[in-house]
């Protein structure tokens, strides 16, 4: 999908929004676990790529709505895994940064913490 | 639509008994693929590669602990795999297309700097019309005979225009030890073996050889120093000494100039000749591969550019 400046795509609105939730229930959120939210709460099969999915949050954490760092070592050693990337929510209480725009707001709003 | 997909694709691997260890080839697949598209994007790519190996442990332990059976979850991942691929291969394309500018350009640089070809092509040429010469000379006979003259002519080719290296020196210093002795060594056989000394001829080519030695003297520097220790001088009085010895052996044997003239002129002729044949088809090709190189770098300096700019 063909990006306009300063507009969040669908898969990036569902993204914010699952975290969002997430974030409120207190769980961890890293990839597959927001990848599991957004199928519950579009109530589909999850439909992006591996890649697609990543480079969206990466996007996401660029024009600041999300903040990742990389889980402990040690704790990722422990469950005998991968390490995670987990992120989070630059503002929680109310998501509505400069670059999101009316057409997008609505959405965001629909599924995150507005809602809430 | 897509899950009815979903389900048949699952059924016909269930239904085909496929085995555990699918997953973990259907798993190398997709991160095989990751790497792949990923592979020139440095950092972005690294960071990629873990959060897509991490996502699908994830994946496959909530799906194994949901009771899936493996070959349900290899249909799964291959479809999120397969959904991704355009949008993957248009991300890694750019990177992809800088890493090939770059190599481009290195390549460029390469080329432009690559100084064996650059000698040893024009000479490549020149041996190769000579070969034809003589091929068309001996009216189609096979080139057997000349295969050794072509080998060592290559060799020494690629070692003089080498010779800058130190170990390329003290081999050139040792062939050009041996090759004098072994030509001294040659002239004295010939000359007890066929009596030739008692020729004039004999004598005024000797001297016209070792002429030569002040050629190679000049050329090459280490000889240089090692004779003459730099005193450029003793150069000339070589040569001088030379053409007296020469003319006074001419006048002492014959009792005139003529063979002195004679010898002297045949090897002149010879050397210019020589010169004039090889030197216009090593400078023809020569600057035709220059241009070459020239234009080969520039040419890849260009689509390097390109491709950099189209990033």
């Amino acid at each position: 999908m063909r990006r306009k400046e300063g507009k969040l795509v669908p898969l990036e609105i569902s993204i914010l929004a699952a975290i969002s939730q997430l974030c409120q229930q207190g769980k961890d959120c890293y990839g597959f676990q927001i990848a599991k939210k957004i199928e519950e709460l579009e109530g589909r099969t999850f439909l992006s790529g591996y890649g697609a999915f990543y480079r969206a949050l990466e996007r996401l954490e660029e024009m600041g709505f999300l903040s990742g760092q990389w889980e402990d070592p040690d704790v990722a050693l422990e469950g005998n895994r991968p390490r995670r990337r987990l992120y989070d929510l630059v503002v929680k209480e109310s998501i509505t940064p400069v670059s999101l725009t009316d057409e997008t707001k609505p959405e965001v709003l629909r599924f995150g913490t507005a809602e809430a | 639509m897509m899950r009815n997909l979903l389900i048949g694709v699952t059924l016909i691997f269930t239904g085909l008994g496929v085995k555990a260890y699918l997953l973990d080839v259907v798993k190398a697949v997709v991160l095989g693929w990751v790497w792949l598209y990923t592979t020139c994007a440095s950092e972005r790519g690294e960071r990629q590669r873990l959060l897509i190996e991490s996502f699908l442990h994830d994946e496959i332990a909530y799906l194994e602990d949901q009771g899936y059976t493996p070959a349900e979850i290899a249909v799964r991942i291959i479809g999120h795999w397969v959904r991704g691929l355009p949008s993957d291969a248009k991300w890694g394309l750019p990177f992809y297309r800088e890493m090939f500018g770059r190599k481009l350009l290195g390549w460029s640089d390469a080329v432009r700097y690559f100084r064996t070809p650059k000698y040893v092509i024009p000479t490549l040429a020149t041996l190769g019309i000579m070969n034809w010469a003589y091929y068309d000379s001996q009216n189609g006979r096979p080139l057997l005979g000349w295969f050794g003259i072509n080998a060592v002519t290559i060799c020494m080719a690629v070692l003089i225009f080498n010779y800058k290296r130190p170990l390329v020196r003290r081999i050139l210093n040792g062939l050009f030890g041996t090759g004098i002795l072994s030509m001294i060594g040659f002239v004295v056989w010939m000359t007890v073996r066929y009596r030739a000394y008692e020729l004039h001829d004999f004598w005024a080519i000797l001297f016209a050889m070792a002429a030569l030695s002040p050629v190679i003297v000049v050329v090459d520097k280490s000889w240089r120093t090692r004779l003459f220790r730099g005193r450029w001088w003793l150069v000339i009085v070589s040569w001088v000494l030379i053409f007296a010895a020469s003319l006074g052996s001419s006048q002492a044997m014959t009792g005139g100039v003529k063979s002195f003239f004679e010898v002297w002129a045949f090897a002149a002729i010879l050397v210019v000749s020589m010169l004039f044949v090889v030197g216009i088809f090593t400078l023809a090709t020569g600057a035709l591969w220059h241009g070459g190189i020239k234009g080969t770098a520039a040419g890849l300096r260009l689509i390097s550019a390109g491709l950099q700019r189209r990033r």
